[in-house]
């Protein structure tokens, strides 16, 4: 049914959802995550750049020590544009094999690349001369299975180039964290995955880590249609008609096919509604048509997703299949994202 | 009708102070950040009399009176002279901070000044007789010029004074030798006549063509220079020889402060820029205009074989224009580092 509105009413709820919009995206993911170990506080800082300073080996004792987060400006580099690196030690302790392991390294201003352990793990925006920045990107970068050590040390160090005004990392939080929602999966699809951009004919498929945004994991320029593909099997004893389809956060549009079943899809409607919606801070959770399902063979899932501009992919989890119940106690800690999305459609007057 | 007429008078009241604010924001910025790098507190050569001699570094002044510096003369034994009378210190030229421009600061002196170093004049403060004029109440502050700094690393200081009446000589305030860590010291100086065009070279601009063009001193606007009321692009070119040394290593380019936006070319590839070419970024980056460029050079680029060209575009979009302002030239990274260290250290 279509509500009908008066033009001024209009025209101040569209007002009330600008503003709102400014403030959502904003917001800092960090609900789901369980600390494993901060990496706030003190660091070794240099302005300058070489690409020695991400080796292990290489001695930092001379450095100054900054605070993390916080703008270099504000700590003491004022003026300072250009290359700088940051660099800390740390320990872990009780790892878990069967984890996801992630570096959340908090919002940089404007663009960065981080290595562990001497290995390149992330980056986001694109570095000198051309530069994009990414300073309100929201980085989550997937630390590959054995490159954390454990009870040794670490050595994380993070490569920083700022163009304009403030710089660096300046807001957190910054650590070591894994998902806890993905504790809840019934199964995890949390991982590598094959990879193709349908601009480039395939000569061999490409892996790529999930979530993640794409531009981090070799494809920097890619704007429009790729797709994501994997095999999983359901565990013995699941209840294949109570489970659900979550994909977490995507940007900005997919369809996802279950065993060549399309099984959900966020595309954009026929008003004005793209305009208004970020469809990247929609938190996606998908019925599973009934017999779509195959117990006792592997399944195939395929994700297309459509990037209009900027960053793309399936960024952020948890992505798998989880219970009814537990698809409840997720969407509780997304609800403020969708009940936004709810609250648009009830002021537009959509479905 | 009343409150009316206020209501203009507060409004105008507004304008004039936004119109003062836009005004003070306008103007450029010069900061200096100070450090003292060596005090020069404490006893001094001392000898009432007037030879100009005196300022040379090897004239012998171990037979003369030791004096405390500051402090009048009157209090230190010469009670009621008037008239000429020298100071000289000898000290180590401060090793830190490394690649900054130095001062030498001497408080207030009663009445006239005349300061040496290394035997080479470096500032006067009033006159001496005959056209005598006292300069008592200002506060010495003079620069070291980089040529006077001699090879063994001494500078021999040397203040000549002339007293009119009552108390004379170092009278009060801080006596040392500062450090200005605002400014950069460039190890490749590139300042001086560039080759310059209204014209834009999106395209890189030949030798053949920049040959022809007229000649700029950089930094300093375009405005001044010949090109009044100019807005919009222009190019600069300079073409420079470099040692091996240099060559062989990280280097950052110092352009000093551009208005507004800039595009840099090293040998014919794009190093570093402001912004994109666009209204856009000005209108987003209204202080970009202040900023000191330093742009990193990316390894194996610069050459010592053959000559360097350097090509910078810019874009002004209004009011003065060019590369204005600041320390041009090249410097390597350890020294880069170590200024922006300084400046750091300085200013908590």
């Amino acid at each position: 049914m279509i509500r009908k509105k008066s033009n001024s009413q209009a025209l101040f709820l569209s007002a009330i959802l600008m503003l709102l919009l400014f403030i959502i995206p904003m917001r800092i993911y960090a609900d789901e995550f369980e600390k494993v170990v901060s990496l706030e506080g003190i660091w070794k800082f240099s302005v300058g750049d070489n690409p020695e300073w991400a080796a292990e080996s290489y001695d930092d004792t001379d450095w100054d020590i900054v605070t993390v987060p916080e703008s270099w400006e504000a700590n003491g580099y004022d003026d300072y544009n250009g290359f700088a690196w940051y660099r800390k030690t740390f320990m872990v302790t009780g790892l878990d094999p069967d984890r996801n392991y992630f570096l959340l390294p908090g919002y940089i201003d404007d663009t960065d690349e981080v290595y562990l352990n001497g290995k390149l793990i992330g980056k986001s925006g694109t570095m000198p001369p051309l530069v994009v920045t990414a300073h309100d990107t929201y980085r989550q970068y997937y630390i590959p299975k054995g490159l954390l050590r454990e009870n040794a040390l670490n050595l994380l160090a993070v490569r920083v180039y700022d163009e304009y005004e403030r710089g660096g990392i300046y807001s957190g939080p910054v650590g070591i964290f894994y998902n806890r929602e993905e504790e809840l999966l019934t199964v995890n699809l949390s991982g590598y995955w094959d990879f193709e951009d349908f601009k480039k004919p395939v000569d061999s498929v490409k892996r790529i880590f999930v979530p993640g945004y794409w531009e981090n994991q070799g494809y920097p320029d890619l704007d429009g249609s790729a797709s994501y593909l994997r095999t999983f099997e359901i565990p013995a004893g699941a209840d294949a008609g109570d489970l659900m389809l979550v994909m977490g956060y995507i940007d900005d549009l997919d369809k996802v096919f279950i065993n060549g079943v399309r099984v959900g899809a966020r595309e954009y409607r026929e008003n004005n509604y793209e305009r208004v919606v970020h469809m990247d801070v929609i938190f996606r959770g998908y019925e599973i048509p009934p017999g779509t399902l195959k117990l006792d063979a592997e399944n195939i899932i395929e994700v297309r997703v459509v990037d209009k501009g900027g960053l793309g992919g399936i960024y952020r989890g948890p992505v798998g299949l989880v219970t009814k119940s537990n698809y409840r106690r997720i969407l509780d800690n997304h609800s403020s994202i969708n009940s936004f999305e709810q609250f648009i459609n009830y002021l537009f007057g959509w479905d | 009708m009343g409150l009316e007429k206020e209501q203009i008078k507060m409004k105008a009241g507004a304008h004039m102070l936004m119109i003062a604010f836009m005004i003070l924001m306008a103007l450029p910025v010069r900061s200096q950040e100070f450090i003292t790098a060596q005090s020069l507190r404490g006893y001094w050569k001392f000898s009432i009399g007037d030879n100009l001699n005196y300022a040379e570094p090897d004239y012998n002044v171990s037979n003369w009176e030791d004096i405390y510096v500051p402090g009048s003369w009157e209090e230190q034994g010469f009670h009621g002279y008037d008239g000429y009378a020298w100071y000289r210190i000898s000290v180590k030229f401060p090793q830190e901070p490394a690649f900054a421009n130095f001062y030498l600061q001497l408080g207030i002196i009663d009445d006239v000044d005349q300061v040496f170093v290394n035997g080479i004049k470096i500032g006067q403060s009033g006159q001496f007789p005959p056209d005598y004029a006292t300069a008592f109440k200002s506060n010495r502050f003079y620069i070291i010029p980089n040529k006077v700094k001699s090879d063994d690393g001494m500078l021999h200081i040397a203040v000549r004074v002339f007293d009119e009446g009552g108390e004379g000589g170092f009278i009060h305030g801080d006596v040392a030798i500062v450090a200005d860590l605002s400014s950069i010291f460039p190890d490749v100086d590139l300042q001086g006549n560039w080759k310059f065009s209204t014209n834009d070279c999106e395209n890189l601009p030949k030798k053949s063509a920049y040959d022809t063009w007229g000649e700029i001193i950089v930094p300093g606007t375009w405005e001044d220079q010949g090109y009044k009321n100019y807005d919009g692009k222009a190019c600069y070119v300079l073409e420079f020889d470099l040692d091996a040394e240099y060559a062989g290593q990280r280097m950052v380019l110092l352009l000093g402060r551009i208005d507004d936006l800039d595009m840099v070319y090293l040998n014919g590839e794009l190093i570093g820029r402001s912004g994109p070419f666009e209204k856009e970024t000005y209108y987003a980056r209204n202080d970009v205009y202040k900023q000191n460029r330093g742009y990193y050079i990316p390894p194996g680029l610069l050459k010592s074989n053959e000559q360097n060209v350097l090509v910078v575009r810019v874009y002004d979009m209004g009011g003065l224009g060019g590369i204005w302002d600041g320390s041009i030239g090249l410097i390597t990274q350890g020294h880069y580092i170590q200024y922006w260290r300084n400046k750091r250290k300085s200013s908590r």
